[in-house]
């Protein structure tokens, strides 16, 4: 039963990250490499708002997003003057700085030693230490998101960016301000990970920057990729299906050298035979009206 | 030069679309040199000319994918020589592509909600369920009964021939209720069954007292439509006069 | 600042510019003729030091079956992976490419973590290292075989894709590849050939690397925004200027890693952000590079 608890809570926290990455790269078209780094910042953010500065967790969550908000801005300049692959590489640089920055800058973030005791969030004075609650207080939280995220997805917005997607100037000549456009979805894609890493923080009481890595981008952009990038409900089952998955992984008895190797191979894998099979139309469509 | 301004039982002679010396050299190469033109509220204007005579270009230039060297265009009056394409179309200036600007990914009901939206603001009808959203709904399935297709509005646009597509961008371009109209080549590309349909959406417009500017090569199509045609040729023009009159002076030797 | 470190602070450039330019040279080769950014580049060039050291110090072979070992495995290697990770997306957005060439390079790390493990590994046994004191600074002959090795790759690879008759219709073929076939190229094997050669250069530069900061499976991944870097700074496709692009990024590097700021320790980790800060101010401001000579051709 703890076993399902904890895997529920991760679907639901992977759910609100995979989305976010789903708005700008399965809608918009962009591959931000930096996803990865707004959910840390957000992650950090709360861990050291609940532990230096004894804040609450509404204060924490609030904060987080916030400050993910702020930094998510710079890389909507790089859109203003790039192609698609020169972005991925700007996001990718952008992305190992961040992580640069959080591992060296131990004043803050304590570097490599991550940031322990982070406390459980306290509502009407009960302090969520049971699994079991936690899960309850995600669920509402996942809950309002995905259903913010539902309607965005049939939005007039995501017409707007998904017919800049492919043909920006038909889209100008629409009246559409394409970046700006853009700029709303940046900003939405860096609140809903940095919320994820937020609570993603105060589940494991204990973040440090090895769970922020390259292979969780990955593993994000193989689940939007499994999903079909640009599609809602795509990327949820992607997500169930993609964290239960590797779970089979743990029963089978590997020597410890090979399993987190193993791990990074199967999701690249996946994510290669994806690619391959559905290249002709790998930034589909979607009936949404 | 001055298109014709004897004024028509339409319009007020009020100037629309206005371009004094309008210059574009891309790469050494000079593209349009010395471009002036005043057109009339209403009034439906030609613009033939050979290949790579700047038609095209001159339609980029006007709605702001291109940047002038020199030069001024005006928009009822108002100068928008620097401002950015979506800002121009904002203000009632729509323009058509040379390969059927229509958004493939989507369906054809899709693309039509998409110029209500752009016309009316997207926050209005952002929920689903909103009854903003449903009057969209059904106005574009109004729209796009308009040009025959509404048994197709849920078949994605890519799906469409390619009469088809150029309907679907009329109507979406009619759906924006752009008052001035840069028609890039509406008949290339189109089985003449379907140009009877284009011809009637053309004059429907040309009814709403729209002023339209259309890049045509089909000269049959010119005459029966256009009150002026200009002759761009090498960057220049070469001549303004109304189609028959062209005609018979065999000016368009090329 | 202290200012008698400065020729060493030169000699350490060269030769951390050497590696980058070797490696930067096959990135600049592949997105000149392919169109994309070859993300497992980095990975590329540790596995050409893992080759190296599998052939020479694990089996234990003499340097001549090393080299030809190794040259064997490196393009077989090269032409497995031009046939399946990049070859069926090319005629789709670059970024399937880019994506395919990302997880390649997740699969070689973690294969090399597997197969040789996650421990520091030398080329120990090799080679002297004791320096020579040249005028006020240290090099050892391994060092000065770097340079002197690098100069000579660049050399003929810039002398290959430039000047010969060969670089000619890679110029073609890069520029419009239907009228470079039309010229009567077999273009299938041209583009093995060279995505072999720039394949090698990278695993060239891994061994060099490997002489100098020792193997681990993750050293790759730390060097591909250097040559990425390295590539950008001297204009994308810009062969001499990627080269010029590789020291000039050395040097600045080595500047800021020999800087004290304040009795800040961050010196040494700034090291690496050079190349990052780098990427991103030049796709800010001039994408196109410091260099404008020729903006697309080799």
């Amino acid at each position: 039963m703890e076993y399902l608890t904890h895997l529920l809570i991760i679907i639901l926290i992977y759910s609100l990250s995979a989305q976010g990455f789903n708005l700008v790269f399965g809608l918009g078209g962009l591959f931000n490499f930096a996803h990865i780094a707004f959910v840390a910042i957000g992650a950090y953010v709360a861990a050291i708002l609940s532990t230096n500065f004894d804040a609450q967790w509404y204060i924490g969550l609030f904060t987080a997003i916030l400050v993910a908000c702020l930094v998510s801005l710079p890389i909507y300049f790089l859109t203003f003057r790039l192609n698609g692959d020169h972005f991925v590489l700007g996001s990718f640089a952008l992305s190992s700085l961040i992580s640069m920055v959080i591992v060296n800058w131990r004043e803050v973030t304590k570097g490599a030693l991550g940031i322990a005791g982070i406390p459980r969030p306290r509502i009407f004075s009960i302090e969520l230490n049971n699994n079991i609650q936690f899960l309850l207080f995600v669920f509402v939280l996942v809950l309002f998101s995905l259903f913010f995220l539902w309607c965005l997805f049939r939005s007039p917005f995501a017409r707007k960016i998904r017919s800049a997607k492919r043909e920006i100037s038909y889209s100008l000549a629409l009246g559409n301000n394409v970046f700006l456009t853009y700029a709303l979805f940046f900003i939405l894609s860096a609140v809903f990970a940095s919320l994820a890493g937020a609570i993603f923080a105060y589940y494991l009481s204990y973040i440090d920057p090895s769970s922020f890595v390259l292979a969780d981008m990955i593993f994000i952009l193989t689940i939007c990729a499994v999903g079909s990038p640009g599609s809602f409900w795509g990327c949820l089952g992607a997500t169930l299906f993609l964290v239960i998955l590797p779970e089979f992984l743990r029963f089978i008895p590997l020597p410890p050298g090979v399993l987190g190797p193993l791990r990074q191979i199967f999701f690249a894998g996946i994510l290669f035979i994806i690619l391959y099979f559905r290249r002709a139309k790998f930034l589909p469509y979607e009936r949404i009206v | 030069m001055q298109i014709d301004q004897k004024g028509s039982s339409r319009g007020d002679n009020k100037i629309t679309l206005e371009v004094e010396r309008l210059t574009l050299t891309i790469q050494g190469l000079k593209i349009l040199d010395n471009i002036s033109f005043k057109i009339c509220r209403g009034k439906t204007v030609g613009i033939i000319g050979p290949n790579g005579s700047g038609k095209t270009s001159l339609f980029n230039l006007l709605s702001g994918f291109y940047t002038q060297d020199t030069g001024i265009i005006k928009l009822y009056g108002e100068e928008i020589s620097n401002l950015p394409p979506y800002v121009r179309a904002r203000r009632g200036l729509g323009r058509t592509f040379q390969n059927f600007g229509i958004f493939r990914d989507m369906t054809l009901l899709e693309n039509i909600i998409l110029s209500l939206e752009s016309r009316k603001g997207a926050w209005r009808s952002f929920f689903p369920w909103s009854k903003a959203h449903k009057e969209n709904r059904k106005e574009a399935m109004v729209i796009l009964g308009g040009v025959n297709l509404e048994n197709k509005a849920d078949e994605l646009a890519a799906n469409l021939s390619g009469g088809q597509q150029r309907l679907l961008e009329l109507a979406r371009i009619m759906a924006l209720q752009s008052q001035v109209l840069l028609l890039d080549e509406p008949t290339a590309g189109v089985a003449p069954k379907l140009r009877e349909a284009l011809g009637e959406q053309i004059s429907l417009l040309k009814e709403r007292d729209r002023t339209i500017l259309i890049i045509e090569h089909d000269l049959e199509f010119i005459e029966n439509f256009c009150d002026q045609a200009i002759v761009l040729n090498n960057g220049v023009i070469q001549a303004i006069a109304s189609p028959t009159e062209l005609r018979e002076t065999n000016q368009l030797k090329w | 600042m202290n200012f008698e470190i400065f020729p060493q602070l030169i000699l350490n450039s060269l030769i951390a510019g050497s590696i980058y330019a070797v490696g930067a040279a096959g990135l600049a080769v592949i997105y000149s003729l392919f169109g994309f950014f070859n993300f497992a580049h980095g990975q590329a060039m540790m596995l050409g030091a893992y080759f190296f050291y599998l052939y020479n110090v694990l089996i234990g072979a003499d340097i001549l079956a090393t080299i030809v070992l190794f040259l064997f495995s490196i393009i077989v290697f090269s032409l497995i992976i031009l046939k399946i990770f990049i070859l069926p997306f090319k005629k789709f957005h670059p970024i399937l490419t880019l994506i395919s060439t990302l997880c390649l390079g997740v699969i070689i790390e973690s294969l090399v973590s597997i197969f040789f493990g996650v421990n520091v590994k030398t080329f120990a046994g090799f080679e002297n290292p004791k320096s020579i004191e040249v005028f006020s600074f240290f090099i050892t002959p391994l060092q000065i075989k770097i340079i002197f090795f690098s100069l000579i790759f660049i050399g003929a690879l810039a002398f290959f894709f430039n000047s010969s008759s060969f670089g000619r219709l890679f110029k073609a073929l890069a520029e419009r590849e239907t009228v470079g076939e039309s010229l009567g190229i077999n273009k299938t094997s041209f583009f093995y050939f060279a995505f072999a050669t720039a394949i090698l250069m990278a695993a060239i530069s891994g061994i060099m690397l490997g002489f100098e900061t020792n193997l681990q499976p993750t050293m790759g991944h730390a060097h591909t925004p250097k040559v990425f870097a390295a590539m950008l700074l001297g204009g994308v496709g810009n062969l001499w200027g990627t080269i010029v692009g590789s020291y000039f990024l050395a040097l600045i590097e080595n500047i800021v890693a020999g800087i004290d700021l304040y009795g800040y320790s961050l010196s040494v980790s700034f090291k690496d952000s050079v190349a990052l800060i780098c990427i991103i101010l030049i796709l800010l401001f001039k994408p196109t590079g410091l260099f404008r000579r020729c903006s697309r051709n080799l």
